[in-house]
């Protein structure tokens, strides 16, 4: 339902919608959730724009509106303070505070004078124009490819996750669960208590490297949940094994099996440890990069190595005047972190438009942010994907899903016609001109440049940037 | 609910939430009847059913799927009949309705390799 008052602009003679708003938040996750509650309460219009049916993201993702769930809690975490921030978030759509646009994608990114200016495929809303946005787009997965990553029955754990929890469907009859990250165990643990056959549940990394930080670098509760899913993994029949991971998946046009090797530290294949378990899907992952492609539209500087997200400040600003980000897409640290900057994101917002945010309040929201910054470096050492995982892809495997190019070509683009970088890469190869426009294979052409230039490219991102970020009909562009 | 044995939908044994879904709705893939419920999206449908390729690549002429599940990857592409066009959507993000015909995507393949046209 549209807020009253929220100032609609029709172009001349029916030309296309333009919606003129205080403030934009891009994404209804943990994150994008809190900025629009911190910035409402202070007294500005919000407008909230998802691309789901329904607000929570990835991590709070929910079953159709046209399904009823008698136990809606079950394989969710954090349910019940999550419904509670819901109805905070009803409230004050109710009393025309904030206007939520769920379904809508934005299919382009611009900072104008005076703020951001974002194309929707909506029509009613048509262009937004924003004096302030708070970007919090999260992220999506990354797979380190391997042979036969591009097989039919090979699903992402989070793409498993959202099949489950989304559909209320099992990924395959006989499922391989093997990759590294912190979904890894949650999703194995619902798939189990879903009643999923589950072959093999394999980590790639060691339990042991989250405690590299010290314990009080985790919160008890993390440990204590980890606990919890190993339990119920177990109870179901499956073990976890460590330091394994699945290196190639093989079937004659869909996996019909999965090669799982011990790995070292390097997630180097140890020779001999090979075996091949039958299956008919392959839920696989090693961590995620953050969904930067409106970031990069707008100027945002990124930072961070193979896998960048947006650099922000203590306050959740990024460089570009006006346009604060948080969550997944200001580097990866999970729903908690997530709505504590989504917080700040939108106090910061609230003032950045002159409205009257104390100073105490924004402090103190910065602070809890802070307390967390131990735990968020912690999982960035766990996420890294280490140079060995490299080695799983052989030549003809393919790393550009979008336009089929192998690593043989993008080593020989590198080895023998001098591109150094993403952007010569992609020239030279096709990597990243895709439909995906280079979410898929960013972190591996990332990373094979890394290892042969010896550092991380220096375009970061540059796989991502476009006019348009993604496909939109050309009625859109001229109605 | 899985009338099936080989049915992938969480069967009312194993399905921690108690789900009871949505309307049936039938639709269609590359011209096979498909029973689905309303909710669910093209991908979700098929896999249930087992169906697991969704479309051909370009070049190599490889099978593809359901790869992200989020909408991020662009591997899921199915064709939609439309009573002007067909379009292309992705199997994952796009729900189902009564009716509907979908095809493994094939619109790339309406180009000839080496012709010049970029799409």
């Amino acid at each position: 339902m549209s807020a009253p008052d929220t100032p609609t602009t029709t172009g001349a003679a029916g030309g296309p919608a333009r919606t003129e708003v205080p403030l934009a938040v891009l994404g209804a996750g943990p994150a994008g959730v809190a900025a629009t509650i911190a910035a409402a309460r202070a007294g500005v219009e919000v407008l909230l724009l998802d691309a789901a049916e329904r607000p929570g993201g990835q991590y709070h993702r929910r079953e159709p509106r046209a399904f009823v769930a008698r136990r809606p809690g079950a394989l969710h975490h954090g349910f019940a303070p999550w419904q509670r921030t819901l109805a905070e978030l009803d409230g004050l759509v109710a009393r025309g505070r904030v206007r939520l646009a769920p379904g809508v994608s934005v299919w382009a990114a611009t900072s104008v004078e005076g703020g951001s200016a974002l194309a929707t495929d909506d029509p009613a809303l048509g262009t937004v124009v924003a004096r302030a946005l708070v970007i919090a787009t999260g992220a999506h997965e990354r797979v380190v490819p391997f042979p036969g990553w591009d097989l039919p029955g090979v699903i992402t754990v989070g793409g498993a996750q959202a099949l489950l929890k989304g559909h209320g469907v099992r990924p395959g009859h006989a499922v391989v669960v093997a990759g590294a990250g912190p979904l890894l165990l949650p999703v194995a643990a619902a798939l189990a208590a879903s009643g999923t056959h589950l072959v093999a549940v394999a980590d790639a990394g060691d339990p042991r490297r989250w405690l590299a930080g010290g314990v009080r670098g985790v919160p008890l509760g993390k440990i204590i949940e980890g606990a919890g899913h190993l339990a119920r993994i177990a109870r179901h029949g499956s073990l976890v094994r460590p330091r394994t991971a699945a290196i190639a998946a093989r079937g004659d046009g869909r996996v019909e099996g999965v090669v799982l090797a011990r790995v070292d530290t390097d997630w180097r294949a140890i020779a001999g440890t090979e075996r091949t378990v039958g299956a008919d899907a392959l839920v696989t992952s090693h961590g995620f990069a953050p969904t930067i492609d409106v970031a990069i539209a707008l100027g945002c500087t990124l930072t961070g190595g193979v896998v960048p997200h947006v650099r922000v400040d203590d306050d959740q600003a990024s460089d570009v005047a006006g346009v604060h980000a948080a969550g997944e897409v200001t580097g990866i640290a999970g729903a908690d972190v997530g709505e504590l900057e989504g917080t700040v994101a939108g106090l910061a917002a609230a003032r950045h438009l002159g409205a009257p945010v104390a100073e105490a309040d924004i402090a103190r929201a910065r602070a809890r942010r802070r307390r967390r910054d131990r735990f968020v470096a912690t999982l960035a050492g766990v996420l890294e994907v280490p140079a060995g995982a490299l080695t799983w892809a052989a030549p003809s495997t393919i790393v550009c899903r979008c336009e089929e190019v192998t690593r043989a070509t993008v080593e020989a683009a590198i080895d023998e016609r001098g591109a150094r970088d993403l952007r010569s890469v992609k020239l030279t190869t096709r990597c990243g001109m895709g439909r995906c426009q280079g979410r898929m294979c960013a972190p591996a052409v990332a990373a094979i440049l890394e290892g042969a230039t010896g550092h991380a490219p220096t375009d970061a991102g540059e796989l991502s940037r476009r006019p348009i970020l993604t496909p939109v009909p050309l009625g859109r562009l001229h109605p | 609910m899985s009338e099936r044995a080989d049915d992938l939908r969480v069967d009312p044994d194993h399905d921690p939430r108690g789900l009871t879904r949505g309307p049936a709705v039938t639709f269609t893939f590359e011209g096979e009847s498909v029973d689905a419920f309303t909710g669910e999206s093209i991908a979700a449908a098929l896999l249930a059913r087992g169906v697991r390729t969704l479309r051909t690549t370009r070049i190599a002429g490889a099978p593809r799927g359901l790869l992200c599940g989020i909408g991020a990857c662009y591997d899921c592409l199915v064709t939609i009949e439309g009573p002007e066009r067909a379009r292309a959507v992705r199997a994952c993000v796009t729900p189902v309705t009564d009716g509907l015909v979908v095809r493994e995507h094939d619109l790339d393949h309406r180009l000839a390799p080496g012709d010049g046209i970029v799409t």
